[in-house]
C-alpha cells in the first residue's frame, strides 16, 4: 500500500465533502450521532485512501466508504471499527459543521421517515437513486447487478408509495 | 395519492444543491501537519492496545523464565508449557483479530466489504467461545500451579489436597460448560438488562453466530439477482 498523498486527499475531501454529510443523514437522524459519523467517515476515507486505485471514480469510492461506515455503524460494528482510528481535529470540525442540521419541509420529513423505516441495504439504495445516480452507478457502490437495482428500486418504491398513501389517509402529524 | 417518489427525488435534489454551496471547509484545516500527524498516529496504533501489549509480554517473558528455570521438573514444566501455548494462541488470535479489523478495505462494494465485516464478527465470537469455556479446564489450574511454584517456590502437586482440589476443578470446569450454555438458553433474556450479560449469554448459547450467518445469507440474496 503506498503512502497516501495527504495534500491531494485534503483536495478531493474537499470537492466531495457533501457525500459525507448526505450518506450521515441518510442514516442518522439525531445531531449528535450524525456528528460521530462524519467523523468516522472521514478517518476511514483518510485511512482508506492508500488503496484508492482509481478504478472508479473517487465519489463512487467515497460513497462506498461512507456507507459502509454507516452501515457498520447502524449493525453496532462502529465501536470496535472506531478502536483502530486515530481521530483528530480535522473530523471534529468537518462534523461540527453540519449544514442539514434539521432543514426540511413536510415532504422532505415524510420521506425521511418513511427511509428510516427501511434497512440499511435498501436505505443506501434509495439514498442514491434520490441523489440521482444511475442503476449502474448504484449498482457499482452497491456491488450489484444493474438489473438487480432496478428490480429492488421498484420494490422499494411500491413500499414507499404505500407508506406515503398511509400517511395521507391517517392524516397523521408528521413530527 | 398526490407525490410520488420521482417528484420527490427532485425536491431532494434541490437540497443537495443548496447543501453543496453551504458546505465549506475551513482553510486552516488544509495543513500539511494534519496529514503529519494523521501518517504518525495510523503507524503508532499497534495491534493491541499498549496495556494489552505490555501484559502480554510481561506474561510471556515471566512464563519463559520459568521454563528455563523448571526444566528439571517436568510435571510443573510441563504445567508452564501449556498454559505458555494457550497465552501465545489467545495473543496470537487478538492479534489477527486486530489486524483484520484494521486491514478492511472500506472503499470494496457494500456487500463485499459488509459480509468480510461479519465473517470477521463470526470469528470473533468464536475466539470469545473457546476462550471462556475452555479457559476453565485449560489455563486455571495450571495458572495456580505456576504461580504458587514461581512466586513462593511451593509445588502444588506434592500436595494430596491440591490434588484433590485440581480433580474437583477439573470436573467442574468440565461441567461448567454444558451448565453456561443451558443457563444462557434459559435464563439469557432475563438477563437482557445487562448487555454485557446479554453479549455473553448470546455468545454462548450460539445466539450472535446466528443471527451473523442470517445476515450473510441476507446479502448474499440481496446480491443475488431480485425475482
Amino acid at each position: 500500500m503506498n503512502p497516501p498523498d495527504g495534500t491531494r486527499f485534503l483536495a478531493l475531501l474537499h470537492e466531495h465533502r457533501a457525500i459525507l454529510y448526505k450518506v450521515a443523514f441518510g442514516y442518522c437522524r439525531n445531531h449528535e450521532d450524525r456528528v460521530d459519523l462524519v467523523q468516522e467517515m472521514a478517518i476511514q476515507l483518510w485511512r482508506s485512501f492508500g488503496r484508492y486505485d482509481g478504478r472508479v471514480k473517487f465519489s463512487t469510492w467515497a460513497y462506498r466508504v461512507a456507507m459502509n461506515v454507516a452501515i457498520s455503524h447502524f449493525r453496532g460494528e462502529g465501536r470496535r471499527i472506531r478502536d483502530t482510528l486515530p481521530f483528530d481535529e480535522l473530523a471534529y470540525e468537518l462534523a461540527a459543521d453540519d449544514p442539514l442540521a434539521e432543514e426540511a419541509g413536510d415532504n422532505m420529513r415524510v420521506l425521511r421517515r418513511l427511509i428510516d423505516g427501511l434497512d440499511e441495504l435498501n436505505r443506501a439504495l434509495v439514498l442514491l437513486y434520490l441523489e440521482g445516480h444511475t442503476s449502474e452507478e448504484i449498482a457499482e457502490i452497491v456491488g450489484i447487478s444493474p438489473g438487480n437495482v432496478t428490480t429492488r428500486m421498484n420494490r422499494v418504491k411500491n413500499e414507499l408509495q404505500r407508506g406515503f398513501a398511509r400517511l395521507e389517509n391517517s392524516q397523521e402529524t408528521i413530527p | 395519492m398526490s407525490i410520488t417518489l420521482e417528484e420527490l427525488r427532485n425536491e431532494w435534489s434541490d437540497r443537495s444543491r443548496r447543501l453543496d454551496e453551504r458546505l465549506r471547509l475551513s482553510a486552516h484545516l488544509l495543513r500539511d501537519d494534519w496529514i503529519e500527524r494523521q501518517r504518525e498516529r495510523v503507524w503508532k496504533l499497534g495491534p493491541f492496545g499498549k496495556f494489552s501489549m505490555a501484559v502480554w509480554i510481561a506474561t510471556m517473558v515471566l512464563l519463559n523464565l520459568f521454563l528455563g528455570t523448571h526444566a528439571n521438573q517436568p510435571a510443573l514444566f510441563v504445567t508452564a508449557l501449556v498454559l505458555d501455548v494457550w497465552v501465545i494462541a489467545a495473543g496470537i488470535a487478538a492479534v489477527r483479530q486486530q489486524h483484520a479489523l484494521r486491514n478492511l478495505d472500506f472503499g470494496l462494494p457494500l456487500l463485499e466489504l459488509q459480509a468480510q465485516v461479519e465473517a470477521l464478527r463470526i470469528a470473533r465470537i468464536r475466539s470469545f467461545n473457546r476462550a471462556f469455556l475452555t479457559g476453565q479446564i485449560v489455563w486455571w489450574i495450571p495458572f495456580v500451579v505456576v504461580v504458587f511454584a514461581g512466586a513462593f517456590g511451593v509445588n502444588l502437586y506434592l500436595s494430596p489436597q491440591f490434588r484433590a482440589f485440581a480433580a474437583w476443578n477439573i470436573a467442574g470446569g468440565i461441567a461448567f460448560i454444558p451448565l453456561a450454555i443451558w443457563f444462557s438458553r434459559r435464563y439469557g433474556e432475563r438477563l437482557s438488562r445487562s448487555s454485557i450479560v446479554r453479549h455473553i449469554a448470546d455468545s454462548i448459547t450460539g445466539r450472535d453466530i446466528a443471527a451473523a450467518r442470517e445476515y450473510l445469507e441476507k446479502l448474499r440474496r440481496f446480491g443475488s439477482d431480485a425475482d
